[in-house]
């Protein structure tokens, strides 16, 4: 159905004002809409960041008290080798006592150092001897001490002490 | 695609002698919203319908002026290529109808016709032939007839076959008088023909012949009354001073209203003459093909007619039909149809 001698003119419905007035209406839409998202990304990523944050806190507190534990450990085990030093010392001192306390007419031939026991198994010429220079020394520091003496071929006496140091003092001594 | 929230404004100019009318209709989805109707007379004219018009272009984006081209050089060609229409058809700006014809109007012409409504601006220029093409859709489609659009300042002449255009001529009412003296001036614009007379230059004497017809003349020739007055006795003083009961009744017509009669009368003659002529032109073309008109269809915009109805079927023996048609409802209804073609 075509009559007109021209083609009718392309309607616009926005108006040269309307459209700027609306190009800056979009444009501070736009601007808005853009710092909305920045802002929510930003929040985003600060809950993101003070997730992970609470997760690093929670694992470091995890670890603090595994740490904790381990220097506990650690101290026990400070302990228990200061101990062992300490004990290992007393040991040291003791058998270097015990030695000391052995004199040099008997001869021990073996020795079992516990912690509330000490048996001596030797060899000495006689039994005074025996008591005298060593059985007294040993009465003086044990509770309880005795001896079996067996005679050997050349006159001479083998000799088991056992000398026991009673709870109390074994206790004090641990 | 939100067109449908927008009223669609359709307004159409009516160049109608040196007055514009001016016909607008709002429409919402193809349901009418107003209609309003203005006449533009004088010098300012143009500068008042733009002002008018303004409020309509400011109401709705969507708003299509429409005009009916007053532009002599217009008219049709059978056929639709240019080409075909030769060197004749250089310069001017056509419009292909149904493949049948071409509906042309001068480049030159429109574009001083879209220069004149600059301020308005305009979406569609529609042919007289457009006009009755549309008016009487009912009718062309029937047999061969003679269709015409009486405009004050235009006369439009289209002979169609079975809906095809056939043949025709767009003509000036006034312009033969205002040429007058100037030679081989045609009434009307023709592409592809040559005139064989050209417009009348007056009233022939011959043609007062055909008045014999007309009421007044026949009051006159009846004289039997005049008997009468022989009977009359008492017959009363004429007084200078005082009217007597004829000249109480009678009242003396304007002068305007006497101009307007004779204008009518003159139009309706001119108009009879262009049918006259353009029958007797296409009776001489290859077109006519032996085919006779028997039928005139007149679209009356001016509002006379009876005359010329007259003088066709006396004269011309032709049964005439005569429809009144409101050029401003016509050019909106061809808006709209456009529009939606689109």
């Amino acid at each position: 159905m075509k009559h007109s001698f021209i083609a009718p003119r392309p309607k616009r419905i926005i108006s040269g004002e309307l459209r700027l007035v609306l190009f800056f209406f979009i444009v501070t839409i736009l601007m808005l809409v853009g710092t909305y998202l920045f802002l929510g990304y930003k929040t985003f990523q600060f809950s993101h960041e003070r997730q992970s944050i609470a997760q690093k806190e929670i694992s470091l507190r995890d670890s603090i008290v595994h740490m904790e534990e381990q220097i506990k450990t650690i101290d026990a085990e400070v302990k228990i080798a200061e101990k062992i030093t300490t004990d290992n010392t007393v040991m040291k001192e003791s058998i270097r006592n015990l030695f000391d306390l052995v004199p040099d007419e008997i001869t021990l031939d073996r020795a079992e150092l516990e912690v509330s026991s000490l048996i001596l198994y030797g060899t000495t010429p006689n039994k005074d001897t025996y008591e005298y220079m060593l059985h007294a020394p040993l009465r003086s520091i044990f509770h309880r001490t005795y001896t079996s003496f067996y005679p050997v071929e050349n006159g001479w006496y083998h000799f088991v002490s056992s000398n026991y140091l009673d709870n109390e003092n074994s206790e004090e001594i641990e | 695609m939100i067109a449908w929230l927008f009223q669609k404004i359709f307004i159409a100019i009516i160049p109608d002698g040196g007055a514009l009318d001016v016909r607008v209709v709002a429409l919402k989805q193809k349901k009418l919203l107003y209609k309003k109707s203005h006449r533009f007379e004088g010098e300012s004219a143009h500068r008042e319908m733009s002002a008018y018009l303004q409020q309509f272009i400011d109401e709705s984006p969507y708003h299509y002026i429409a005009v009916l081209n007053p532009d002599t050089n217009q008219g049709t060609v059978l056929g639709c290529s240019v080409d075909e229409a030769g060197e004749s058809l250089s310069g001017v700006k056509s419009v292909c109808r149904k493949g049948k014809w071409l509906l042309y109007t001068s480049e030159r012409e429109l574009e001083s016709l879209k220069k004149t409504y600059t301020t308005v601006g305009l979406d569609f220029v529609f042919s007289p032939f457009s006009v009755i093409e549309h008016f009487f859709e009912d009718k062309i489609g029937t047999g061969f007839a003679l269709y015409a659009l009486a405009q004050k300042d235009a006369f439009s002449i289209a002979f169609f076959d079975e809906g095809k255009l056939e043949y025709s001529h767009h003509y000036l009412m006034h312009q033969h008088e205002e040429r007058e003296g100037e030679e081989g001036s045609a009434g009307g614009f023709s592409v592809g023909t040559e005139e064989v007379e050209a417009v009348e230059k007056g009233i022939s004497l011959d043609d007062i012949e055909s008045l014999d017809d007309l009421d007044i003349i026949d009051a006159l020739d009846d004289l039997s009354d005049i008997e009468d007055l022989d009977a009359l006795e008492d017959i009363m003083e004429f007084s200078e001073d005082e009217p007597t009961q004829e000249e109480k009744r009678f009242v003396a017509p304007q002068a305007n209203e006497i101009k307007l009669d004779m204008d009518r009368f003159n139009d309706d003659y001119a108009r009879f003459e262009f049918i006259q002529k353009t029958l007797s032109h296409f009776y001489t073309t290859e077109e006519c093909n032996n085919r006779f008109v028997e039928t005139v269809y007149i679209a009356d915009a001016y509002g006379s007619g009876t005359e010329l109805k007259r003088y066709l079927e006396e004269e011309l023996f032709l049964n005439v039909l005569i429809r009144r048609i409101d050029l401003g409802d016509e050019v909106i209804s061809l808006s709209i149809s456009e529009e939606e073609g689109r």
